[in-house]
């Protein structure tokens, strides 16, 4: 049959069928609205605290006041002791707790050391960078007003009085985003693993189901190794087609729509891209004698996600990581495919700055295309 | 009782002969706690390389060098210029890049404050909080240093001296989790994550393929007819197998994982028994109310799948959406994941869980109940199909 035919025979029967419609149309599209949904606001504001206030001054008041003035967290609750407020915190009232002891304003006015004390619950590390930042920068603020108007009375001028409070000040600057939005950094990772694990679901669904219908044609467009070089070339060309539409509508529509920061260049995002699906195509086909039923791959591959996002490096250091487990996670193409494809995205790296990734997706399409075709050729009686 | 037994005679045959089932059931849950333990074998992310560039190079800067490696967090990568520093940071040699600009020492022997610039790569988030909090120690130490020897300098007595370093002390306490250890925040909540898809998957295959491959005459012959029987001679065993798994999975939490033991585990022992029957209710749910075993697992991967992403673990469900905070109410994960907070981090009596746990019964009868009753129909009706019971 011609090579054509094979590719628009293999969309037909992918696309034909409703259940692996679902799957390599549906759940796409669905996905692409479901998983960002939660993260839509972006950041955690006016994160609820308790304030125990044991010195009733006015600088106490003005502290407490400037801790609420914020985004970060709002003065939802008062007590009047610690193990009150502790108590709103295990009953989860509350995040954190603000305490200003007796002897406040007196200590301050009088120059000696002069403390508040913060406690941000860290059962969400979210939160609690909300809350520890929120109140630390209050008190800071506080602080460097009352240190500034005591050193000028001292004779510094304004610079001078900078300079003394901090000498060695470090200014940080957050690159590729800016404000910290969890949106901005989680959902162009799970784009890119939605592609995968579809993709290898999918295709694992379509072989499954010929397998099941005892139909080895599939895997074999002719006779011998060539029969199975064709099989395996027509199916990379029709995923990839149909894939390569779902890429532009993930990362050049939906990232417009979500109004995520696009730093890289077209031509340098589509060669990843491109390569990325590659391996994963050609990954997905080697996998897919081993589903004998429709549904085997959903089974196998639906506690595979979570993993592959850790193995990606993005979520969680891949310093970390032991020596064997970095080296096996670079058989799954995510691993380079989402760390070399989010950096020429989001971060705007050059080939050049990804060419170890650009380098291993390579090599996995050359290893999965000769693993592919060996299989197809196995498992059509060769 | 005799027909439960020869219903879970059954299932021991069918676990012995089916692949899948063994996966499921087994290897896979094994497989991913063990992945996991290897991923989270530091509490806390250590020597992630930060690219430095000293520009400066003087006594001050190269010992504000030597304070950034030697924290635990930080590994020094040197740079030659800040464009060096900026590709390491595109290509993932490097998480930040800092610049300690010429003149820094003359410039703090002058009384005038240089500003050193720390960039950070806030894409990948959690390592650049985990550097973020490392450097401005560091320079806080380093500024604290450089005004203790200052106000020395001036004839203050060191007490005072030390007093004013600060202005307004912020004594930072965190609650629950002292160390900002992650396997407790992260870890502890993967592997329950893990734990519900690998249920849920076997309470979808092991019904549904009954009803796929048309033998459910031979389920209800093996139970005498009984549908009852049936689903619970089928049912009964993997979730006795799933919640020893769980408490196996809580006492490696307890022990390799350092996480806090609860003074009582009954209560987060009997919470594990309702989450498993939680997410088998679930599974059942959806194998009854939909058409065949291949929407059932196409739901479930959607269900079990999205739910670490709805329960609230890395963003807040508080800052979420109202119907995303409705899905997450509806997720049996959202209240396991709850529990062993309360129970393990905050150490709460049984009180204050008695929401979190009836939360799992409410999801288990909303579920398990009409599930139970719809699949008593279908299984009925299969068994009286041609070359059912005889």
């Amino acid at each position: 049959m011609n090579w054509f035919r094979l590719i628009a025979g293999e969309l037909s029967l992918a696309l034909g069928d409703s259940a692996t419609r679902l799957l390599l149309l549906g759940s796409v599209v669905l996905y692409a609205f479901f998983y960002p949904y939660p993260y839509s606001p972006e950041v955690q504001d006016h994160v609820p605290v308790v304030v125990v206030d044991l010195d009733h001054t006015s600088l106490s008041r003005q502290l407490i006041r400037m801790a609420g003035a914020g985004d970060r967290v709002r003065v939802a609750a008062r007590a009047p002791t610690l193990d009150r407020a502790k108590g709103l915190c295990r009953s989860g009232e509350v995040q954190g707790i603000f305490l200003v002891p007796e002897g406040f304003q007196g200590k301050v006015l009088k120059g000696a050391k002069a403390e508040v004390a913060v406690w941000s619950e860290a059962l969400s590390f979210f939160t609690y960078r909300q809350v520890a930042t929120g109140l630390l920068v209050a008190s800071k603020t506080l602080s460097a007003g009352i240190e500034m108007k005591r050193l000028t009375a001292a004779g510094l001028s304004e610079e001078a009085a900078f300079s003394a409070m901090e000498p060695l000040p470090l200014q940080t600057v957050q690159l590729f985003n800016p404000a910290g939005g969890y949106g901005t950094y989680v959902v162009p990772l799970v784009f890119a693993l939605i592609l995968q694990q579809t993709l290898l679901m999918g295709v694992g669904m379509v072989a499954g189901a010929r397998s099941e219908a005892g139909d080895s044609s599939w895997f074999s467009a002719g006779p011998g190794l060539l029969g199975a070089v064709r099989a395996v070339s027509s199916k990379l060309a029709a995923y990839l087609l149909l894939y390569s539409i779902h890429a532009l509508v993930y990362f050049g529509v939906l990232h417009r729509f979500y109004r995520f920061v696009a730093r890289g260049a077209v031509c340098e995002m589509a060669v990843v891209m491109a390569l990325f699906l590659v391996s994963v195509i050609l990954f997905a086909l080697t996998l897919s004698v081993l589903f004998p039923h429709r549904e085997t791959s959903l089974f196998v591959l639906i506690g595979t996600s979570m993993p592959a996002i850790f193995l990606s490096g993005i979520s969680w250091p891949v310093e970390v990581f032991p020596l064997w487990l970095r080296i096996l996670s670079y058989g799954i193409p995510s691993t380079a495919g989402i760390d070399g494809f989010l950096r020429v995205s989001t971060m705007g790296a050059g080939l050049g700055d990804v060419a170890k990734d650009v380098a291993i997706l390579a090599g996995l399409a050359v290893v999965y295309f000769f693993s592919a075709v060996w299989v197809f050729f196995k498992k059509s009686g060769g | 009782m005799t027909r439960v037994a020869k219903v879970v005679a059954r299932e021991r045959d069918a676990l012995l002969s089916d692949r899948l089932f063994r996966l499921l059931t087994v290897g896979f849950p094994l497989a991913a706690l063990i992945l996991f333990t290897a991923l989270f074998r530091q509490g806390s992310p250590e020597n992630l390389p930060v690219a430095v560039c000293d520009q400066d190079r003087t006594v001050l800067s190269r010992s504000m060098v030597r304070m950034v490696e030697a924290t635990s967090s930080m590994a020094v990568v040197p740079v030659a210029d800040p464009e060096a520093g900026r590709r390491a940071i595109l290509s993932g040699r490097a998480y930040g890049l800092l610049v300690l600009a010429e003149g820094m020492e003359r410039e703090v022997v002058a009384g005038r404050a240089p500003v050193s610039r720390f960039y950070i790569n806030n894409q990948i988030m959690l390592p650049a909080g985990v550097i973020k909090r490392a450097m401005l120690k560091v320079f806080s130490g380093a500024s604290a240093g450089v005004k203790l020897r200052v106000n020395l300098a001036k004839g203050m007595p060191e007490v005072r001296a030390r007093e004013r370093l600060d202005g307004i002390h912020v004594a930072s306490r965190v609650l629950y989790n002292p160390n900002l250890d992650y396997r407790w925040y992260l870890y502890a909540a993967i592997c329950p994550f893990l734990m519900k898809i690998f249920i849920m998957s076997a309470t979808v295959w092991s019904v549904g393929r009954e009803m796929k491959s048309e033998t459910v005459p031979a389920w209800l012959r093996a139970s005498e007819g009984r549908v009852h029987a049936a689903l619970f001679g089928k049912l009964a065993p993997q979730m006795l197998w799933f919640t020893l798994m769980c408490w196996a999975m809580l006492a490696f939490f307890f022990g390799a994982m350092e996480l806090p033991r609860p003074q009582r585990v009954a209560t987060l022992m009997g919470g594990t028994v309702l989450f498993v029957a939680a997410c088998q209710a679930a599974a059942l749910f959806l194998v009854a109310f939909t058409g065949g075993l291949a929407k059932a697992v196409s739901m479930m991967s959607l269900y079990a799948g999205s739910a670490f992403v709805f329960a609230g673990v890395t963003f807040p469900a508080a800052a979420m959406p109202l119907p995303a905070r409705v899905w997450h109410a509806t997720l049996p994960l959202t209240h396991m994941v709850r529990l062993i907070n309360e129970q393990a981090l905050k150490g709460l009596a049984f009180d204050g869980s008695a929401g979190t746990l009836l939360a799992l019964v409410a999801i288990g009868l909303a579920c398990g109940v009409p599930a139970w009753a719809r699949l008593c129909q279908r299984l009925s009706a299969a068994g009286q199909a041609p070359g059912g019971l005889s």
